[in-house]
């Protein structure tokens, strides 16, 4: 890159703010998925003047701009393979508003999701949405990929918690959508702009809708012999008009890894668990406990357990976000499928996922969104073995397509990202992607905004 | 030569990192840098692509190497359970062999071959700490208990109440001890954790106190105590940290605290005194001593302990782990404040803790932050809890 760019980065940033060392250009080379990509060049803002600045250079000198949070996305979403400039929000946490009385909060995008519910809880106030990975991914993150997490069962994604976005869009314009209400006149942009995945604008600061601590809570483990049954129970509970707070699975081999990781108290022995949270008033929670449990029951489950305390609540939880990273534990590389399908259709999809494992000889771990049928097959590998990839990479399209068949959709929460771009002609038509393709040109017309993302190639059966 | 044979052997266990980044959540560095480069993810990706042949060594590389507080955090927290200690102990390793230790480190080694301890002083100085106070320490003479006291509680005035705090306990119990005065060495670890070996220091050490016919060799510092106990080779006596043998004297009735530690507290504070305890990285998650200093704290009458938001195995680095402070003073200050903060909201009067290095550390930051929160050693309160003799 031209030096006197990187000059120019480093008046508007500061030089100890802009990386173009080898070393650094590595360091952000990757991400939480199986795919690289290095930039030119590692900016880290600290303000949203700051971000309209480095945009308006990049415009003008027609360079990528690939904005960053955390770098745990799983779909290749925050990797550079065009090169050019890694925009990192990490600088920018600075909490703008905590309004408890219009239980609304302003934040900047750098702000770690679980930082944000820390700020919160003293007030006995939460943030919905809760990414297994909200530890360490931020709300910029959260906000482009549309994160989901466990309790988005009952509460939505983070599309349904966000009501304003200050946004710098492509030349460094400076935009404010939607605010504190509900509902804004016009099109919907900040509906728009959650989950486009950093390539219509950089998000820098998100208007959040906050919802009040339930009064009670209480975290059931279901136990299964076989994993029929665990995923008829789930379909089970949702026919019968109940929608809990969670209702999570775990198939054996994710346990297996989850327990070496967080003993966190989880039978390997069984063939999967259900987690599953109740919140809300204390009244009704006992009896819907127990419809729950005879239904699971009916469904053949061994066991279901009631967690006694907030500590054995926690381990649960820790060990359910943590399964991701525990898999490391049996293989040293996963590939994570995002499938989402209809709660009926679950039985039999998961019987296909696992009959693709065996037919590739590659072993699938099954931990996910059960309740709503939002699948995460990881298929695990070692990335040292010859011609492993392109095998993983054709399972993982199969899963994708019986996603598709079951009449579901390939990603629920990850984000389409480099990893499933040629499994979106799946799920939309050539127009739909032609109508995206005139948001994406109308919002981004020279195609700097984390290109070669989301939206693929004219040559894959879909009119330019 | 780059000599890539020494970090071949951790690629498999580098290999076990899915990148799934949690360790950002656990490493302080990062959490004061924001920046990739400082989190055990980051390190990792690089030392692969070494291995991989994508990238060359360089001094930013041995930089980042270095630029870790060693305090394992991150090991603790692992999901996939690398074993971040073998990795970078042995990049370390393979960086010291290559000539590629970064200038604050070599001149620290030169010091330590030369003087025998940290500070290049001639080694007759470790005397100074006990020098002004009023009282016999023995030294060099036969002894069941020797007491090793440390190159920064012997050298360092800042921290000089440490072992002067610790040597009045022992002799108000009746414990025969006597210290090594210039026969004590450099313990070897500022060596070991910059990748070096400490093969001639281990062995005088060992031999000098096997000359006093010692049965406990007991350490105030925790990094002394865990390279005894863990990497120096077997030897004819036991090694104990200070907190295991004050709480086996409390519990053996040979101390007596007699009244609240006398400790300067606000106008208005009532009710016990709120004691939090900081564990040392080297003490609590590398060596597994988290009750000995406990069991003395909640021993002396008029003291509740309250515990920070991080304790035990997950407690949070001072800042002064590992080589940071010889790489990037600013960055271990920053550390420690952020430390010191936890103990503020935990509503703490004392933040206690059981080594000289945390305890500058956090002394200085609380210096810096005009926080008015005494920061001393577990020794230290409990002898502030004794009768003063006759």
């Amino acid at each position: 890159m031209d030096e006197s760019i990187i000059r120019t980065l480093q008046e508007i940033v500061g030089p100890e703010h802009v990386l173009t060392d080898p070393e650094d250009l590595l360091l952000y080379a990757y991400d939480a998925s199986i795919h690289a990509g290095r930039p030119d060049v590692v900016v880290f803002p600290e303000s949203t003047e700051q971000v309209s600045r480095v945009m308006a250079l990049a415009h003008a000198h027609h360079i990528p701009v690939i904005p960053r949070g955390g770098g745990t996305n799983l779909s290749g979403g925050s990797v550079a393979p065009q090169g050019g400039i890694v925009l990192t929000l990490s600088r920018m946490t600075k909490v703008r508003e905590i309004d408890i009385p219009n239980q609304r909060a302003v934040v900047e995008a750098g702000l770690y999701n679980l930082t944000l519910q820390e700020i919160l809880a003293p007030y006995g106030y939460l943030y919905a949405p809760d990414p297994a990975s909200q530890k360490v991914s931020t709300l910029g993150g959260n906000v482009a990929e549309n994160a989901g997490g466990p309790h988005c069962l009952k509460y939505g994604v983070t599309t349904n918690h966000v009501l304003g976005l200050e946004v710098v869009l492509y030349d460094g314009r400076v935009v404010q959508l939607g605010g504190k209400a509900f509902d804004t006149p016009g099109y919907d942009l900040v509906g728009l702009l959650v989950g486009s995945e950093g390539t219509l604008g950089v998000v820098t600061a998100v208007t959040v809708r906050l919802l009040h601590v339930p009064e009670a809570i209480k975290t059931l483990l279901a136990i299964f012999d076989d994993l029929d049954g665990a995923s008829q129970a789930v379909s089970d509970i949702i026919a019968a008009g109940i929608v809990p707070a969670t209702l999570e699975m775990m198939d054996q081999l994710m346990m297996r890894a989850v327990e070496e990781a967080t003993h966190a108290g989880y039978p390997t022995d069984a063939e999967a668990v259900l987690i599953i949270e109740l919140d809300g008033l204390k009244d009704d929670m006992e009896e819907i406990a127990d419809r729950i449990a005879q239904i699971c029951q009916r469904n053949r489950a061994r066991a279901v357990q009631v967690a006694r305390t907030a500590e054995e609540r926690d381990k649960l939880w820790a060990g359910r976000r943590g399964a991701f990273g525990a898999t490391g534990r049996i293989k040293p590389a996963y590939l994570v499928n995002d499938g989402t399908v209809p709660r009926t259709a679950l039985p039999q999809v998961l019987r296909q996922v696992r009959e693709i494992g065996q037919r590739y000889g590659l072993p699938i771990g099954n931990v996910f969104h059960a309740g709503d049928g939002n699948l995460h097959p990881l298929i695990l590998f070692d990335p040292r073995e010859e011609g492993i990839l392109e095998l993983v990479e054709r399972a993982g399209a199969e899963i994708m397509r019986i996603c598709v068949e079951a009449g579901g959709t390939i990603t629920g929460e990850h984000g389409i990202g480099l990893e499933k771009i040629h499994g979106m002609p799946l799920i939309a038509s050539p127009a739909a992607i032609q109508n995206m393709r005139w948001v994406k040109e109308a919002f981004d017309p020279v195609g700097l905004l984390n290109p070669g993302k989301v939206l693929p190639q004219t040559s894959e059966g879909v009119p330019a | 030569m780059d000599f890539k044979e020494l970090l071949a052997p951790y690629m498999d266990e580098m290999l076990r990192c899915t990148r799934c980044g949690f360790c950002q959540a656990a490493c302080p560095t990062y959490d004061a840098l924001r920046m990739e480069s400082a989190v055990a993810r980051g390190k990792i990706q690089l030392l692969l692509s070494v291995l991989n042949g994508r990238l060359d060594l360089s001094p930013k590389l041995s930089y980042y190497v270095y630029r870790c507080l060693d305090c394992r955090l991150c090991q603790q927290t692992c999901l996939s359970g690398v074993h971040t200690d073998e990795i970078f102990e042995g990049a370390r390793r393979w960086l010291a062999h290559v000539g590629a230790l970064p200038a604050p480190l070599q001149a620290l080694e030169q010091r330590v071959f030369a003087s025998h301890n940290i500070a290049g002083e001639d080694n007759a100085h470790r005397t100074l700490w006990r020098e002004n106070m009023n009282l016999e320490v023995p030294a060099g003479q036969p002894a069941e208990v020797v007491f090793f006291i440390g190159c920064v509680a012997s050298l360092y005035p800042m921290v000089y109440s440490i072992p002067q705090a610790f040597v009045q306990v022992l002799q108000r119990a009746g414990v025969s001890f006597s210290a090594l005065d210039g026969e004590e060495w450099c313990c070897g670890y500022p060596l070991i954790s910059a990748g070096r070996d400490a093969g001639p220091l281990m062995e005088h050490n060992i031999a000098a106190v096997e000359r006093l016919g010692a049965r406990w060799l007991v350490t105030t510092c925790p990094s002394c105590y865990h390279t005894w106990k863990t990497i120096y080779p077997p030897t004819s006596f036991q090694v104990m940290h200070a907190t295991e043998l004050l709480a086996a004297l409390i519990e053996e009735g040979r101390i007596r605290p007699a009244h609240p530690p006398t400790v300067r507290r606000a106008g208005d504070a009532a009710g016990p005194l709120r004691v939090t305890y900081h564990d040392p990285c080297d003490l609590g998650r590398k060596s597994g001593v988290y009750d000995a200093p406990r069991r003395v704290i909640t021993a002396l009458p008029g003291v509740e302990l309250v515990e920070m938001s991080t304790h035990h195995a997950l407690a949070t680095c001072c800042g002064g782990g590992g080589n940071l402070e010889s790489i990037d003073p600013e960055l271990s200050a920053q550390i420690a404040g952020r430390r010191l903060a936890q103990a503020q909201r935990a509503k703490a009067e004392v933040l206690v803790t059981a080594c000289q290095q945390c305890q500058r550390t956090l002394g200085m930051a609380a210096r810096r932050q005009r926080v008015r929160m005494p920061v001393m050693d577990v020794a230290e309160l409990l002898l502030s809890a004794m009768e003063e003799p006759a």
